[in-house]
């Protein structure tokens, strides 16, 4: 049994539906990146399975426990954390309020929680006092990664942890990414920079249209030509 | 100097800080709910009128009625957000607003119901002004300031300092990140329903107490209200409190008589003052000073 | 019987003058979205144009002009949309409940004039002896002949069609030149006097469907 298994959910935003039909497995320690074009719907299957996104079908199972269209506030309890792709800080709150919301649902765990978020990223020990609504990009990107980690998860997903930053900044987000599924949990991943995110992918998921489209180890996606040739831009 | 002391001056400070009390409730209720309540100033006539009936019916002093002030408001606004606006959370914010004003329209009908709609006053006793160097201030007017900065205080330490407050920030930057994060937003809506409920109540007797209660009281101010919490940036606490006092000592000091003799405002034209700001703000700067949402 | 036509033609002079308001507000927040609260603001400033265009001369307020109905009610919807330029010009720039906040203060700017500047509007007495439209045809023809003048406008396709501020100002003309008074107690005799005061335009009682 996997630690996330999604199988067949279909859902979306009023009407339309933007999943029609998506199968997902991510394991403790496993790193799993999900690529496609715009609107293949990864945001989205994100969004859903963090029960942001009304399911009109199919289930999503946490450790075999099933969570499929559960309260989005209930998740956090569940082990799931998640950080959306724009807007994944609290601007007007500091570094470490934000902190102390990723620990919210258990105050008690703020202090280790804290001190666990400044071994990972250092740089943010002299940032605590600011407001993250003026951090940098990669800044801020530390900031909510180190919130959705305060409770110890068992699975977080990111959305884009890289977009819009510097080269130095996503070589930095990917080893991080890679020491904390070092440390046991499924880390979910949608990418738009895909090489360098499949290049450590212990799986790969390719989405079009709502469905899968190929699913394989990060590095053999990397190696298929068809592949390449559709979603990862020649 | 004096003149303008006495008679500008504290009455603008009076007037900024009741009008901080209300702005600071509705700020508050904008950012976690994000529509404009206009039902916030008949809210403050329920109060005001409520700590009336307490203390001529308890015989105990306005002051003292304040606690009875916002037992009324409280529940009034919890069962509001129950019956109304609880239905309406994923409408779009004119449906609220619209929403509110009915609400408002029934709070004030309550009033007309029980209380009548002649302006009544507070009992109060005559009690000569202090006087201070020759500034003469009414003792109501110190406490009336004193008891809006207490509030202002509380208020700061409850956003600033408890879990409670983060959340309600947490959800005024960014609802859907707050509900990932944990937050039960069900009981931080409820939570900041009681608070701007408090200060309203509030608000309302200080109002009552500096002039006099009539069933349109609170909205003869919600303008006003809204004009201070646009200028300091809506969602913005402190930037409402300090968008009511600018706007309170601009209003009073308005009509001071700066070209010879005449005042620079007709006393009439009073309450355009918060108008006018509250256009140009919107026009010029429509974060406000503290860039609130936009 | 010529009682219970008076109070009819009253009656639905009132209701078609609210009609004709509710197009107006129809159009504006019906089909393009834009929220303004200030609506008795314009009905104000088309009220009070009219009034004081047509009505006698009077020590109170300015007056006397002695200009025919219908000329007033075009320069009456004239003057309203002098008002609509500065909101139209803040109106796209603001989201909707902004709006609807920036609205209710322009209204409240407007009953402010209405109310202070005595030489212009009489101040808080008001406009009276506004002269009705088609009086000579007297009783009640005159108001008979009003409610249909009142409904030509309501039916008449520009109220359905043209998407501007200006109709609420024609219910504002009309509203200035009924006869106030006239339906209540049962089809007594209209009092003598018309009148048009501030209180007619406060937003909360336009918001609250009545006085």
């Amino acid at each position: 049994m996997a630690l996330l298994e999604v199988r067949g959910v279909v859902g979306g935003y009023g009407e339309t539906d933007i999943l029609n039909g998506v199968d997902l497995d991510a394991d403790a320690g496993e790193i799993v990146v999900i690529v496609g074009a715009n609107g293949a719907g990864k945001s989205t299957l994100m969004k859903a399975v963090a029960g942001l996104v009304r399911l009109r079908a199919g289930s999503v199972r946490l450790a075999g426990e099933e969570i499929a269209n559960a309260p989005a506030e209930s998740m956090v309890l569940r082990g799931l954390a998640y950080v959306p792709q724009e807007r994944n800080v609290f601007p007007s709150l500091t570094v470490e309020e934000n902190l102390a919301m990723g620990a919210y649902a258990r105050p008690e765990k703020f202090r280790a929680g804290k001190e666990r978020a400044l071994a990972l990223f250092p740089d943010l020990a002299a940032k605590l006092g600011q407001p993250a609504g003026k951090l940098s990009g990669g800044q801020r990107q530390m900031v909510a990664i180190a919130r959705a980690l305060m409770l110890e998860p068992r699975l977080i997903m990111l959305d884009e942890p890289t977009a819009g930053l510097s080269p130095k900044f996503c070589s930095v987000i990917f080893s991080r990414v890679q020491e904390i599924a070092r440390a046991g949990i499924g880390v979910l991943m949608v990418e738009q920079n895909a090489r360098p995110a499949l290049a450590i992918a212990d799986r790969g998921v390719v989405l079009a249209m709502g469905r899968n489209r190929a699913t394989a180890p990060g590095p053999a996606l990397l190696a298929d030509p068809d592949i390449g040739r559709l979603f990862l831009g020649g | 100097m004096l003149g303008f002391v006495n008679f500008y001056l504290i009455p603008g400070l009076v007037l900024g800080a009741i009008y901080a009390l209300s702005a600071t409730g509705l700020s508050l209720v904008y950012g976690v709910m994000r529509f404009a309540h206009f039902a916030h100033g008949d809210l403050m006539a329920l109060g005001a009128y409520v700590a009336l009936a307490a203390s001529t019916g308890l015989g105990i002093s306005v002051w003292a009625s304040i606690p009875f002030a916002a037992a009324a408001t409280i529940p009034a606004a919890l069962v509001a957000d129950a019956l109304f606006y609880a239905r309406l959370r994923r409408s779009l914010p004119a449906v609220l607003l619209i929403s509110s004003f009915g609400v408002a329209l029934m709070l004030r009908a309550l009033i007309y119901l029980f209380f009548g709609p002649t302006p009544v006053t507070f009992p109060r006793p005559i009690v000569p002004p202090l006087v201070f160097a020759g500034i003469r201030i009414q003792s109501r007017h110190v406490w009336i300031i004193l008891g809006a900065t207490l509030c202002a205080l509380i208020l700061h330490v409850i956003l600033s300092r408890t879990r409670a407050g983060r959340a309600m920030r947490a959800m005024s930057d960014d609802p859907d990140l707050a509900r990932i994060t944990g937050v039960a937003t069900e009981a931080v809506i409820r939570l900041t329903w009681m608070i701007a409920a408090v200060l309203v109540a509030v608000a309302g007797v200080f109002l009552g107490l500096d002039t006099q209660l009539q069933p349109v009281m609170g909205f003869n101010v919600l303008l006003a209200s809204f004009a201070a919490a646009i200028l300091g940036g809506i969602g913005r606490p402190w930037g409402a409190a300090l968008g009511g006092l600018i706007l309170g000592l601009v209003e009073e000091c308005a009509t001071y008589p700066l070209l010879d003799g005449a005042p620079v405002l007709q006393p009439t034209y009073k309450s355009a003052v918060a108008f006018v700001v509250l256009i140009a703000t919107l026009l010029l700067r429509p974060q406000g000073l503290f860039r609130g949402m936009i | 019987m010529e009682q219970a036509l008076l109070y009819a033609a009253t009656l639905g002079t009132l209701a078609g003058i609210y009609a004709v308001l509710a197009l107006g507000l129809n159009l504006q927040w019906g089909l393009t979205g834009l929220m303004n609260f200030g609506g008795l603001g314009f009905v104000a400033v088309g009220a009070y144009t009219a009034a004081l265009l047509t009505a006698a001369p009077s020590p109170t307020h300015v007056g006397g002009f002695g200009v025919p109905w219908w000329l007033a009610w075009p320069a009456a919807a004239a003057t309203a949309a002098l008002l609509a330029l500065p909101i139209g010009a803040i109106a796209l720039r603001l989201r909707t409940d902004y709006l609807a906040i920036a609205t209710i203060g322009i209204a409240e700017i407007v009953r402010l004039i209405a109310r202070n500047e005595d030489w212009l509007t009489g101040g808080p007495l008001g406009v009276t002896a506004i002269p009705r439209p088609l009086e000579s045809l007297g009783t009640p023809m005159g108001q008979v002949a009003f409610l249909l003048l009142v409904g030509g406008i309501l039916a008449h396709p520009v109220c359905g069609r043209a998407g501007d501020r200006e109709e609420p100002v024609r219910a504002g003309a009309a509203r200035g030149a009924r006869r106030r008074g006239g339906g209540q107690g049962g089809g007594q005799e209209p009092r003598a006097t018309c009148a048009c005061t501030p209180s007619c335009s406060a937003p909360r009682s336009w918001v609250s469907g009545g006085r």
